[in-house]
């Protein structure tokens, strides 16, 4: 894992777990690594993992018991959440960056979905 | 926790290297001693060890003045030169009642190190993976790392920064010097800056980003350049 | 007590070879000469035969015998080298710590433990080192001369055993004298150590200030306090050897009390 040095490790611990809850590639009740586990695994001090952690139970993205490894939130209106909230975060992105370059809205969206759907195309072919 | 207080030192006639530097390392931590080249960043390491008699100032581990719980990692060849790294392995087997030999046996598979090379003859990255071991075998509360990264390829490099990510870093509180960071700053807690024989700035890395939007390198380039 | 043993074990280790070859080469050579000067003494007395027209016995007669004393007249010279050599391995002990393929004064002064081991450990492998040189020399003559008396012809040779001047001082053959001997010697390596560690605390023009300091304090302590006492003309004789033991003892102490310290406090990397 790559890390923007600028800013904060345990933000980006977090939204890396974020984006894959949106995908479910973690799915609700999922078992996550330990905290040393996960340091070791990409590279980080223990203790910004154990950071990252304790804000992920703060935003009640796991669950943590006593003894038992932590897991993926059973919350559904949580899984939800983090879809809309990482949604709103990359079309905020992207807004920003289409009005710089100052294009109206029915260009962007059409050219949005025409390439939406040829990149989409071409995942299926691949 | 470490604590040094006012560590002063001068070299003969010349301009004192340490003005009075003062900084702590916290359990279970890894802080990092910045400085450009010839700020006396091993000198405080040396002077920490007693391997240098200061002028002034202390250092007090936990509350005492106890060396026997630190370990130094210095960046050159400490084990006399006909030894293999089987022969200094057993070495501080002998010495040291704190010497851990499992730790070091699974640093030396990890490494991939043989105990038949002669110390002296191995790669640069290889010396630097056994001065590591022969630091993190040692069952000490705190360990000093000498500029630990410093002339290695980028690969031994990230090898070796696994080694701050793992489960061998429980329990050890570690302050490490360096004058190039770029590689190593997500693994680092704190940032200590010493210029001019002085701590002229000091950080928790995660804080300095979150609330100054910083990187460490951004950090230095303010310290040094102005 | 364990890692001082230790510790003399790894000192010795790491100088043996240099040690067992340099006390070979010495005792060759002085076997050498002896050979040597057994063959230059026969063809002499030949020579002079030829030469003067005379008998054997004429010439040996007037000529000379060759007595042991006289073949190994060289053992002086090479025991000179050998007390060299032994000064330069009480310096090179300790500076091949700092300045040998790698850094062990690092690891000396971070062993676990008080330091004085590592000033014990240094001080005991140059002990052994003169006390085997007293000794092998010992061993040498006695071989040089069995070699001697085997080598040259009955009448060529005078039939007492006597070892050159020079030595006379170093085998009286009295357990006392060779103490002493020994005594004196672990007193030099001591002193040399103080002023190793003096210029190692130091450096510089401060570590050489120190150094001459010491130089000139010792000499006024030894020459001053006899010079005193013969002048006072107050003690006998035994007395005066007694005052003179006890400043020596007092002195010996002080090296080596003034070597931990500097172990100890002054000591830099």
């Amino acid at each position: 894992m790559q890390f923007d040095q600028r800013s904060p490790v345990y933000l980006q611990v977090v939204r890396w777990f974020k984006e894959q809850i949106a995908t479910e590639e973690l799915k609700c009740g999922q078992e996550i690594p330990s905290r040393r586990e996960i340091a070791a695994q990409l590279g980080i001090n223990p203790n910004t993992a154990q950071k990252a952690y304790k804000e992920m139970e703060d935003q009640h993205l796991i669950t943590t018991e006593r003894n038992v490894p932590s897991k993926i939130t059973m919350d559904q209106e949580v899984v939800k959440k983090v879809r809309t909230e990482m949604l709103d975060e990359a079309v905020a992105q992207f807004i920003e960056a289409v009005q710089a370059i100052q294009i109206p809205l029915g260009e962007v969206v059409t050219k949005v979905e025409t390439m939406y759907q040829s990149t989409e195309r071409r995942k299926i072919d691949a | 926790m470490l604590e040094v207080h006012g560590l002063k030192k001068r070299y003969g006639r010349k301009k004192p290297i340490l003005e009075g530097v003062s900084f702590s390392v916290r359990p279970d931590s890894i802080t990092c001693l910045i400085g450009l080249n010839g700020e006396g960043k091993s000198t405080i390491l040396k002077a920490i060890m007693g391997l240098v008699p200061v002028d002034a100032g202390t250092v007090l581990v936990d509350g005492e003045v106890s060396r026997e719980k630190i370990a130094f990692v210095p960046d050159l060849q400490t084990m006399p030169g006909y030894m293999t790294i089987g022969d200094a392995l057993l070495y501080m087997s002998d010495y040291y009642p704190d010497w851990n030999p499992k730790v070091a046996e699974e640093l030396m598979g990890l490494f991939k190190l043989l105990t038949t090379d002669k110390i002296l003859e191995l790669s640069k990255g290889n010396q630097a993976k056994f001065s590591l071991v022969l630091g993190f075998a040692l069952d000490r509360p705190y360990l000093l790392l000498d500029e630990p990264f410093a002339g290695i390829d980028l690969f031994t490099k990230e090898q070796i920064a696994w080694i701050f990510s793992s489960h061998y870093m429980e329990g050890r509180g570690i302050l490490m010097t360096t004058h190039e960071i770029i590689e190593i700053e997500h693994l680092i807690d704190r940032v200590v800056f010493l210029q001019d024989g002085r701590i002229i700035d000091e950080h928790d890395t995660e804080e300095m980003r979150e609330v100054y939007g910083k990187s460490v390198q951004d950090r230095m380039r303010e310290v040094y350049q102005r | 007590m364990k890692q001082y043993l230790m510790l003399t074990n790894e000192e010795l280790k790491r100088s043996w070879k240099m040690i067992v070859s340099v006390i070979l080469a010495m005792a060759s050579i002085e076997i050498l000469t002896v050979v040597g000067r057994v063959i230059y003494h026969e063809r002499q007395i030949k020579e002079y035969m030829s030469y003067s027209k005379l008998t054997e016995s004429e010439a040996l007669r007037s000529f000379g015998k060759l007595s042991f004393g006289l073949a190994s007249v060289y053992f002086g010279y090479i025991v000179l080298v050998g007390i060299v050599l032994v000064i330069l391995y009480a310096v090179q002990i300790w500076y091949r710590d700092w300045f040998g393929e790698s850094k062990y004064i690092y690891r000396l002064l971070l062993l676990p433990g008080s330091r004085a081991k590592i000033f014990f450990a240094k001080f005991t492998s140059l002990a052994l080192v003169i006390i085997s040189f007293i000794g092998l020399q010992w061993v040498v003559i006695q071989l040089s001369y069995a070699i001697f008396n085997w080598l040259i012809k009955d009448d060529y040779r005078t039939s007492s055993f006597n070892i050159p001047i020079e030595l006379n001082q170093l085998y009286t053959m009295n357990l006392i004298d060779t103490l002493i001997l020994v005594v004196l010697a672990l007193f030099i390596v001591s002193f040399l150590f103080m002023l190793v560690l003096l210029e190692r605390s130091y450096r510089k023009v401060k570590g050489l200030l120190f150094i001459v300091l010491e130089v000139v304090a010792f000499f006024i302590i030894m020459v001053g306090g006899m010079y005193v006492i013969e002048k006072l003309d107050f003690f006998l004789s035994q007395e005066i050897s007694a005052i003179m033991l006890a400043i020596f003892v007092l002195y010996f102490v002080y090296t080596i009390w003034k070597s931990l310290r500097l172990l100890k406090w002054k000591i830099s990397v």
